[in-house]
């Protein structure tokens, strides 16, 4: 997702993260990950509710996920301890500046998100900065 | 725009999240400043 970020801009966007943790796992996952982004957090998961995200055992347990796993592992990435709610999905929203959601796309299941160039690609059709 | 786009948006404007310091920042304040592309993160770990 950090790869796009440049095209995000030129599309008159920001990119901003929104975890579930605490802040102090926030700030980690930042400086970790994504230096160079915005990162937030929802503890309460309140705009996870907001945005239409699903939760559960099944969601994030589901065999279409294991794909996703193997994909993950392959590339260099390991699933440390939990920082925050383990049975909570994600997903992703384009928001303009009135606040109209222009695009969303929430995960199915753990590992399951949107092909990068397809945010881009949405942005861009929705009229980028307005 | 579709009608569940504004629905949305409205009851995002309602929402509020942390920033690294703990602050409380309405999500209006994210989109006020310009169009955003908000990924909501499954878990830090």
């Amino acid at each position: 997702m950090r790869g796009i970020k440049k095209d995000i801009e030129s599309a008159g966007a920001r990119l901003v993260f929104i975890g579930n943790g605490d802040p102090a796992s926030a700030r980690n996952f930042k400086e970790q990950w994504v230096p160079d982004c915005e990162v937030l957090t929802d503890p309460s998961t309140a705009s996870y509710a907001l945005l239409g995200a699903r939760r559960g055992a099944w969601a994030v347990w589901s065999p279409r996920s294991w794909p996703a796993g193997l994909r993950a592992i392959r590339g260099g990435f390991r699933q440390s301890r939990t920082q925050g709610h383990a049975y909570l999905l994600g997903g992703v929203a384009i928001v303009d500046s009135g606040g109209v959601v222009r695009w969303r796309y929430l995960s199915r299941f753990a590992g399951d998100h949107p092909e990068p160039r397809k945010i881009v690609t949405a942005l861009e059709s929705s009229g980028g900065a307005n | 725009m579709a009608k569940t786009g504004d629905m949305m948006g409205r009851r995002l404007s309602e929402g509020a999240v942390l920033d690294l310091d703990g602050r409380e920042l309405p999500l209006y304040t994210l989109y006020q400043r310009g169009p955003v592309v908000l990924v909501w993160l499954r878990h830090y770990g």
